[in-house]
C-alpha cells in the first residue's frame, strides 16, 4: 500500500541535502554541547546524532509520499513503546535488559525527535519558520548567559546561527515552490543558494562589523570584571526563588572557569592593615558574598539575603557620588564581635572589575568612591575607599593552608591559642546558632557526620578551633605512598557551588576538586559538629609585594571560596581548607607600580556656582552640603563660599576643561587637599556653620567637578540607549495605532470625497462648474451605492438604471448637464429650476429606498471609489 | 461543482494582498520568540540583559536588511512591469497546449511574455485564472534548452499543468507574481489572455464484442474503378459541353453513335455506419455530487472514447452524436472532433435518452448508471429499432474496495480535491447507494432483453 508521491525523488534528495544536512550538523554540535554541559559520563553525541539522522531520513522518505502524520506517528509511538517493553522486560537477563533499555530509550528519543523534524521540513510549512526562529532565540539566550563575555566568541557563536535561521527559512520555501519538471532543477537550486549565501554573508559580516563596537562596550563594561558571574538561573546551582535569595553576587571560584586569565588584573588594593610592628603588611581575604543557606530540596548552597545577623555590607559603588560616603554601622553589631577588633581601611583601584561591585575584607561598613589619579586613569577605571572592622586574629597567613610550612604553622598556632579561650556557643543567640549550623538529614549527610566525628575523635579535638584544624588536617593527609589523598583539580564540571551529592562524591570517592568543593565539604563537616559556619566567596589575597608594602594585586584566578567560622566574641574568622595545587604553583606575578596614592580630600563642598572671576582666579559658590574630614555636614541656611581656584583643575564628565567652562548656576563639587584644612580638624561640638566660619576666605580649592543634571547626563551618554531594551510592546501598540488610523482614513475616504464633492457643488460660483460638481457628486454617490454604470452612457444610465429603479428624474438633469457642457449655452430659468429640483433631492430619494446597513457597507467599499476614479482600460 | 474550496478562496484573496501567509507566520514566530526572550531577560541590569538586547537587535537588523533588500529588488521590476502593462506594451503568447508526455496527466503549456524582467533576488511565478473563478496552481516557467538568457526582458518557457479532469478549460487571465527572496511578499499583476483547450479522454481496456454496422449512409466518394454494368443506360447521361471528354463511353458510341458519359456514383448503398449516441442525461439529479461529477464523469467519457476508438481502429465508420450543444470548433480530424465533444460534455437534465435516439434503425447507445432505467426499458422495447448498449457502471470508476479505502484514508491523505474519496463526502453516501441500485436495475433490464452489451474491464 504505497501512497502516491507528493514530490519527486529529486526533490526529496534536495530536501535532505539542503535542509537535513545543515540541521544534522547543528544537532550534532548541540548534542555535543549538551553532553558536556550535563557532564554525562559518556559523550555519545555521534551516536545520538546518528539516531536523530535515522529518524529524520525515515520521516523524509515517508512524508515525501502522501502519508498522514498523526496516525502514522501514533502507530510509530505504539511500536516504539511495545519494543521498549520487550527490551526492558528482562528476558535478556537483568543486566543486559537495563543496558539495552537505556540504549534503546536513547535511540527512540533521538530517533523520534529526528522524525518530528523530518516531518516538519517535508510537510509543515510553519515548522521551518518556528524551528529556526526559536532556535535563534534560544541560541541568543544561551550566548547571552554564557560566562565568557568576549566579542569574538559571541560573534563566532551567533553569526552561524543567524545564517542558519535565514538559510532554513529561505531554502524550505524555495524547495516548496520549485517546479519539479525542470530538468535543471539542481542547477537552479545551486545557483540560487549560492547567490543567497553570498548576500547573507555580506549582510551578516557587515552587520557584525557594525555591532562590534557595541559588543565591545558590553565586553568592557561587564567582561573581565565579573568573568564568572552566572546569571542564568537554570544553569546556576544556586536557586533564585524570588524569596530574597539572589544569585547575582555569585562570584567566581577558582577552577570555576578554566579559561580564567591569569595575567588579567581585576583590581589593585592598598590595605592599611599591618602587624603590630607597623611595618609587616598583614593581608586579608576580600569578601564579596556569603553562601549561608543550604536548600535541601535542590541540594544546593544559596546566597540568602535574608540571613539572620546579616553583616554583609554590599553597596552598589557606582551609585554613590564621588567622594560622598555610604555607611552602614548596623552590620558591626550584627557581626557580634568585640574582642581583637579594630578599624582598617582599604583603597581599591578597579581595572576590569565591574564598577558596581564592592569587595573588601570582612565586616566592611563604609565606602567612599574616590577619584583615580590622572596618571593612572588609563589603567584604572574607578576607585573607592572602604573601612572595615577587622579582627586582629584574621590574616591571610592565618587563613592559608600551611601545607607543611613551619613558620606559618607557628604563627597560626599562636592564634589558635587565643581562640581556644573563646566561650562556648551557649551564649550565642539561638536563631543565629540554628541557622548557621543547619544541616539536613539523609544518607549522604549522615555519612559526612560520621566522617567528621571520626576525624575529631582521631585528633582528640575538644575546642571548636581544634576541630576546625582537625578537619583542615584531614584534607592534608597523605596515603601510605606519601601522596596526598586530596588533590586540587580544576574539575571541568558545572561551575558554581557544588551540590550535596557532588560533595559526597568528592569526599568519599573522587577526592579531587577546587576551592568550592573544599569549602562546601568543610562547611558540612563543621556544621555537623555544631560549629556555626558559612562559605565566603571573594578573592584570595597574595602578598607579593616587597617594594610597596600594603599593596596587593588581584588577578582573575584569585577568585576564591573559603569557610568562615564564628567564634563567640571574636566574630567570623576565615579558614581556608583548600589544598595547594600541586601541579600549578602560583607563579609570583611581577609587581607593577601601584597607583599614586591619592591625596586625602579634607573638604568636599557641594553647591551651586555663583560667580567666577577668571582673571583673579577666584570663584564663589553657594555651599549646600559638605564633607569635612569624612564627616558629612548639611549647611542650613546655605552660605556663599569664596574659593581660590588658582590651582584648581576643573573637571567635566568628558574630562578636564578650562576654568571658563564654569558657569553660574552649575551644580559643582569643590575638593580641597590643602593642608590648610588638614590643620583644622573638626571638633566634636563643631556644627556646619561653625566650621564654615573657621574656613579661610577664599578657601584653597584643588579640584572642581561640574556635576551634570540627569538630562545632561542622558544627552552625553548615547550608550545608555543601548542598555535600555526597546519596549516592543509599545512599538507594537504604536504600529497598531498607526495602522488603525490609516485604516480609518482609508475607509472614511469615500465619505470624505462625497462630502468634498458636495461642498464643491455648493460653493461653485459659475453655473456650469456648479452643474459639473453636482453631476460628479450624484454619480459618485450612485456609484458608491452599488448602482453600476458599467458601459452605459450617462443618459442610458440615468434613464435605464437610476430613474427606473428609484423614480428620480435624473435623465432630464443629465440632459441639461450635457447641454451645458457641450453647447456652452446658459440654461433657461425653467431648466435651472429643474436642476435645482433634482440636485439635493436625489440623495434623499435614493437614500430613502435603500437599507441603512446596505448603505453603510457600500459606502465603506474603497474598491468602488477606486473604480470610480480609474479610467477604463483595455486590460480592465 | 464550481464551489471553490477555502484554499482557493484564500489564493484568490491573495491576488490583492502583497503579503504572503509565510510572512505572517514568520511575524508570529518572531513575536512569540521575542516574548519568550523578554521573559528570559533578567530584571536587574546585567550582562545577560545587555547582550540579549544587542543580539536581538542584531537579529532584527539582519532581518530588516534582508527583507528590505529583497523587497527593493522585487519592487523595481514590478513597477516597471506595471508601467509597461498600463501603457499596453506587454505581449503574452500562450501556445496552443500540446499534449504532455503520456506518463503524466495534464497539459504542457508554452508561454512567452515580453517585456518582463526577473527580479534579481527574487522569483517570478504565474497563475492562470480559468473558468471565471478557478485558479491554477502557482507555477514557475521552465526555460527551454538553449533558450536560457541572462538579463533578458523576455520570459519564455513551459509548464506542465496537471489537469486531471477531462473537460474544456477556458483561460481568461494570467497573474504574474513578483516574489522576494524569502517569498514573504508577493506583488501581483493581472493580464487578460484568451486561450482555451481541452484534455482528451483516454482509452480504457474494452472487452469488445463484434458490433455490426447498422446503418447505411450516403457517401460522397466517387467510385474510381469502372464497373461493368449490364442493362439499360441507367448510369449514363448524354454528353454536355462541360463534361470531361475523357469520360465519354466509347463503347456505347461504337454501338449506337451516341455520346454518353458515365454518371459518377454517389450512392454507397451498403450498411457502413455505426451511429453512436452518448447519453449524459442525469435522471438521479446529482449535479452537486462531487464524486459523480469528477471521477464518474471522466470515467464515462473515457468509456465512450474507448468504444469509439476501438470501432474506428477496426475500420468502422462511426458517427458520434452528442446529446447537448457543444461550442462550434473546427477540427481537421473527425477523431479530434469527437474528443472535443466528449471533453466539453457534462451531465445534464435536458435531452433524455429517448429524445436523442431516433425511433427507427440501429443505434449504439452509451448509457451510464445515472441514466433513467425506465427509458432504457422503453428504448429496448421499440419495435423498429435494434440497439447495442454500452453500459458504463460508474461505480467502477469510483473506488470499489470500501473497507480497504477506509484504512487507506486513515493513513494516506487524498491528493488533490479531484482524488478525494467517498469518506470526505460521507453525506453523499446515500446518493451513491441510490446510483448503485439504479445501476443494478439497468443491468437487470439489459439481461431481461438480452441485448448485446459492451462491457469495459
Amino acid at each position: 500500500m504505497l501512497a502516491p508521491r507528493i514530490y519527486s525523488f529529486k526533490k526529496l534528495v534536495a530536501q535532505f541535502l539542503l535542509l537535513g544536512l545543515p540541521t544534522l550538523l547543528l544537532a550534532g554540535y548541540a548534542f555535543e554541547l549538551a553532553n558536556r554541559y550535563l557532564a554525562l559520563l559518556q559523550n555519545n553525541w555521534i551516536q545520538q546524532t546518528l539516531f536523530f539522522a535515522g529518524g529524520m531520513i525515515a520521516a523524509f522518505g515517508m512524508f515525501s509520499r502522501r502519508y498522514r502524520f498523526i496516525p502514522i506517528t501514533l502507530v510509530l509511538i505504539g511500536i516504539l513503546v511495545a519494543i521498549g517493553r520487550v527490551v526492558s522486560s528482562g528476558k535478556l537477563g537483568e543486566f543486559d535488559a537495563f543496558f539495552w533499555s537505556v540504549k534503546y530509550n536513547t535511540a527512540a528519543v533521538f530517533g523520534f525527535a529526528g522524525w518530528i523534524v523530518g516531518y516538519g521540513f517535508s510537510r509543515a510549512r510553519f515548522f521551518s519558520i518556528a524551528w529556526s526562529v526559536f532556535l535563534l532565540a534560544a541560541m541568543a539566550v544561551v550566548i547571552a548567559s554564557l560566562s565568557v563575555v568576549k566579542t569574538q566568541t559571541i560573534i563566532i557563536a551567533f553569526a552561524p546561527m543567524l545564517l542558519y535561521t535565514f538559510y532554513i527559512i529561505y531554502t524550505s520555501e524555495l524547495l516548496r515552490n520549485l517546479n519539479e519538471d525542470d530538468p535543471t532543477l539542481f542547477w537552479q537550486i545551486t545557483k540560487r543558494l549560492l547567490g543567497f549565501i553570498i548576500i547573507m554573508l555580506l549582510i551578516i559580516v557587515g552587520l557584525m562589523k557594525y555591532y562590534q563596537p557595541q559588543f565591545e562596550i558590553i565586553e568592557r563594561e561587564w567582561g573581565a570584571g565579573k568573568p564568572q558571574e552566572n546569571n542564568n538561573p537554570d544553569n546556576s546551582l544556586t536557586r533564585n526563588d524570588g524569596s530574597g535569595t539572589t544569585t547575582n553576587q555569585n562570584m567566581g571560584l577558582s577552577g570555576f572557569n578554566n579559561k580564567a586569565n591569569k595575567d588579567s588584573v581585576l583590581f589593585v588594593a592598598k590595605l592599611d592593615n599591618f602587624f603590630p610592628d607597623g611595618k609587616t603588611p598583614n593581608p586579608l581575604y576580600f569578601t564579596t558574598d556569603y553562601y549561608s543557606k543550604f536548600d535541601s530540596e535542590t541540594q544546593t548552597f544559596e546566597v540568602d539575603s535574608l540571613r539572620p545577623y546579616n553583616d554583609l555590607f554590599s553597596p552598589d559603588v557606582s551609585k554613590v557620588p564621588l567622594f560622598f560616603t555610604k555607611q552602614d554601622t548596623s552590620v558591626l553589631s550584627k557581626a557580634m564581635s568585640n574582642k581583637h577588633r579594630r578599624v582598617a581601611s582599604v583603597e581599591v583601584y578597579k581595572h576590569s572589575l565591574s564598577a558596581r561591585l564592592f569587595t573588601a575584607p570582612t565586616t566592611a561598613f563604609f565606602v567612599q568612591p574616590i577619584s583615580v589619579p590622572d596618571e593612572n586613569k588609563n589603567i584604572y577605571r574607578s576607585a573607592y575607599r572602604a573601612k572595615m572592622m577587622v579582627s586582629d586574629l584574621n590574616s591571610a597567613y592565618f587563613v592559608y593552608n600551611p601545607a607543611g610550612d613551619q613558620g606559618l604553622e607557628m604563627f597560626q598556632e599562636q592564634r589558635f591559642e587565643v581562640l581556644r579561650n573563646s566561650k562556648g556557643y551557649e551564649t550565642v543567640p539561638l536563631n543565629f546558632y540554628a541557622y548557621y549550623t543547619a544541616m539536613p538529614h539523609g544518607n549522604d549527610y549522615d555519612s559526612i557526620r560520621s566522617l567528621s566525628q571520626q576525624i575529631v575523635k582521631e585528633a582528640g579535638a575538644v575546642s571548636a578551633v581544634d576541630k576546625v584544624v582537625a578537619i583542615r588536617d584531614y584534607f592534608l593527609r597523605k596515603d601510605e605512598n606519601g601522596q596526598p589523598t586530596f588533590k586540587y583539580s580544576d574539575n571541568p564540571g558545572i561551575p558554581g557551588m557544588p551540590s550535596a551529592n557532588k560533595l559526597t562524591y568528592f569526599l568519599f570517592d573522587n577526592k579531587k576538586g577546587y576551592c568550592a568543593y573544599y569549602a562546601g565539604a568543610t562547611l558540612f563537616m563543621l556544621r555537623s559538629l555544631g560549629i556555626p559556619s558559612r562559605v565566603a566567596t571573594g578573592f584570595l589575597t597574595v602578598d607579593r609585594s616587597s617594594k610597596n608594602p600594603g599593596w596587593y594585586w588581584f588577578y582573575e584566578d584569585q577568585a576564591h571560596a573559603w569557610v568562615q567560622v564564628y567564634f563567640p566574641e571574636y566574630g567570623w574568622i576565615d579558614f581556608d581548607t583548600t589544598v595547594p595545587d600541586a601541579e600549578q604553583q602560583q607563579a609570583p606575578q611581577p609587581d607593577q607600580t601601584p597607583p599614586l596614592a591619592s591625596q586625602t580630600a579634607w573638604l568636599v563642598a557641594n553647591g551651586k556656582m555663583l560667580s567666577v572671576d577668571t582673571v583673579k582666579k577666584v570663584a564663589s559658590m553657594q555651599l549646600e552640603k559638605m564633607l569635612y574630614w569624612d564627616q558629612p555636614y548639611e549647611m542650613k541656611p546655605t552660605q556663599p563660599l569664596l574659593m581660590d581656584v588658582s590651582l584648581a583643575k576643573v573637571l567635566h564628565d568628558t574630562g578636564a576643561v578650562s576654568i571658563h567652562a564654569l558657569k553660574a548656576g552649575d551644580n559643582i563639587v569643590a575638593i580641597s587637599y590643602s593642608t590648610t584644612f588638614k590643620d583644622l580638624p573638626p571638633l566634636e561640638m563643631d556644627s556646619a556653620l561653625s566650621l564654615y566660619k573657621k574656613f579661610p576666605q577664599p578657601a584653597p580649592i584643588d579640584e572642581i567637578k561640574i556635576m551634570l543634571t540627569d538630562e545632561e547626563k542622558a544627552a552625553l551618554e548615547p550608550k545608555q540607549e543601548i542598555e535600555t531594551p526597546t519596549d516592543w510592546q509599545q512599538v507594537f501598540l504604536n504600529v497598531l495605532l498607526i495602522a488603525g488610523i490609516v485604516l480609518l482614513v482609508l475607509f472614511s475616504m469615500p465619505y470624505i470625497i462625497y462630502r468634498w464633492l458636495r461642498l464643491r457643488a455648493g460653493g461653485a460660483g459659475n453655473n456650469s462648474q456648479k452643474q459639473y460638481w453636482r453631476y460628479m457628486a450624484t454619480m459618485f454617490y450612485l456609484n458608491q451605492m452599488g448602482i453600476e454604470r458599467n458601459s452605459q452612457t450617462p443618459m442610458q444610465y440615468a434613464r435605464l438604471t437610476v430613474d427606473k429603479q428609484f423614480g428620480t428624474r435624473m435623465e432630464s438633469f443629465v440632459q441639461l448637464y450635457l447641454k451645458l457642457k457641450y453647447s456652452k449655452q446658459p440654461l433657461s430659468e425653467q431648466e435651472q429650476k429643474i436642476t435645482d429640483q433634482f440636485y439635493p433631492a436625489v440623495f434623499a430619494t435614493v437614500s430613502s429606498q435603500l437599507k441603512t446597513g446596505y448603505k453603510i457597507s457600500h459606502f465603506l467599499n474603497i474598491k468602488r471609489t477606486a473604480q470610480f476614479f480609474s479610467k477604463p482600460s483595455l486590460y480592465a | 461543482m464550481n464551489k471553490s474550496t477555502w484554499r482557493q478562496r484564500l489564493s484568490y484573496i491573495s491576488l490583492f494582498i502583497p503579503v504572503r501567509l509565510y510572512f505572517l507566520l514568520f511575524l508570529a514566530a518572531a513575536a512569540l520568540a521575542l516574548w519568550w526572550i523578554r521573559r528570559q531577560q533578567p530584571v536587574e541590569p546585567n550582562v545577560t540583559g545587555d547582550l540579549l538586547t544587542l543580539l536581538v537587535k542584531a537579529g532584527f537588523a539582519t532581518a530588516f536588511l534582508l527583507f528590505g533588500l529583497s523587497i527593493l529588488s522585487v519592487l523595481v521590476p514590478f513597477l516597471w512591469f506595471t508601467y509597461k502593462t498600463k501603457t499596453r506594451q506587454v505581449t503574452v503568447n500562450i501556445d496552443n497546449a500540446e499534449e504532455a508526455s503520456s506518463r503524466k496527466i495534464g497539459r504542457r503549456i508554452n508561454m512567452d511574455i515580453e517585456p518582463l524582467l526577473k527580479p534579481f533576488f527574487g522569483f517570478l511565478y504565474f497563475r492562470f485564472i480559468y473558468d471565471d473563478v478557478k485558479l491554477s496552481p502557482k507555477f514557475s516557467l521552465i526555460q527551454k534548452k538553449g533558450n536560457v538568457r541572462w538579463f533578458s526582458a523576455r520570459q519564455s518557457g513551459w509548464y506542465h499543468w496537471p489537469l486531471p479532469a477531462i473537460r474544456e478549460y477556458d483561460v481568461q487571465e494570467l497573474v504574474v507574481y513578483f516574489e522576494d527572496l524569502f517569498q514573504f511578499f508577493s506583488f501581483s499583476m493581472r493580464l487578460p489572455v484568451k486561450q482555451s483547450f481541452f484534455t482528451k479522454p483516454k482509452s480504457l481496456v474494452a472487452k469488445q464484442q463484434p458490433i455490426s454496422p447498422q446503418r447505411t449512409e450516403e457517401e460522397n466518394v466517387r467510385i474510381e474503378e469502372l464497373k461493368r454494368i449490364e442493362g439499360e443506360y441507367l448510369n449514363y447521361k448524354n454528353f454536355e459541353d462541360n463534361d470531361d471528354v475523357r469520360r465519354i463511353v466509347w463503347k456505347i458510341y461504337a454501338r449506337n453513335k451516341e455520346l454518353v458519359v458515365r454518371i459518377p456514383e454517389t450512392m454507397d448503398p451498403f450498411a457502413s455506419h455505426i451511429y453512436m449516441y452518448a447519453s449524459f442525461f442525469d435522471s438521479l439529479h446529482m449535479p452537486d455530487n462531487y464524486l459523480v461529477n469528477t471521477r464518474g464523469l471522466d470515467y464515462f467519457k473515457n468509456a465512450c472514447w474507448t468504444v469509439y476508438a476501438q470501432l474506428v481502429k477496426d475500420g468502422r465508420m462511426v458517427k458520434f452524436v452528442t446529446d447537448q450543444p457543444i461550442p462550434n470548433r473546427h477540427f481537421s480530424q473527425v477523431g479530434e472532433q469527437v474528443e472535443y465533444a466528449l471533453a466539453a460534455s457534462n451531465w445534464h437534465s435536458k435531452a433524455d435518452l429517448l429524445s436523442i435516439v431516433p425511433p427507427k434503425g440501429h443505434a449504439l447507445v452509451c448509457i451510464s448508471s445515472i441514466s433513467a432505467a425506465t427509458q432504457v426499458e422503453q428504448l429496448l422495447q421499440r419495435q423498429q429499432q435494434k440497439t447495442t448498449v454500452v453500459m458504463v457502471s460508474l461505480s467502477r470508476g469510483l473506488k470499489r474496495n470500501m473497507i480497504g479505502n477506509w484504512i487507506r484514508w486513515i493513513f494516506v491523505q487524498p491528493g488533490s480535491d479531484f482524488e478525494k474519496q467517498g469518506f470526505t463526502e460521507i453525506r453523499r453516501y446515500s446518493t451513491i447507494r441510490k446510483m448503485k441500485s439504479n445501476e443494478q436495475l439497468i443491468w437487470d433490464i439489459l439481461k431481461k432483453h438480452g441485448v448485446p452489451v459492451v462491457t469495459l474491464s
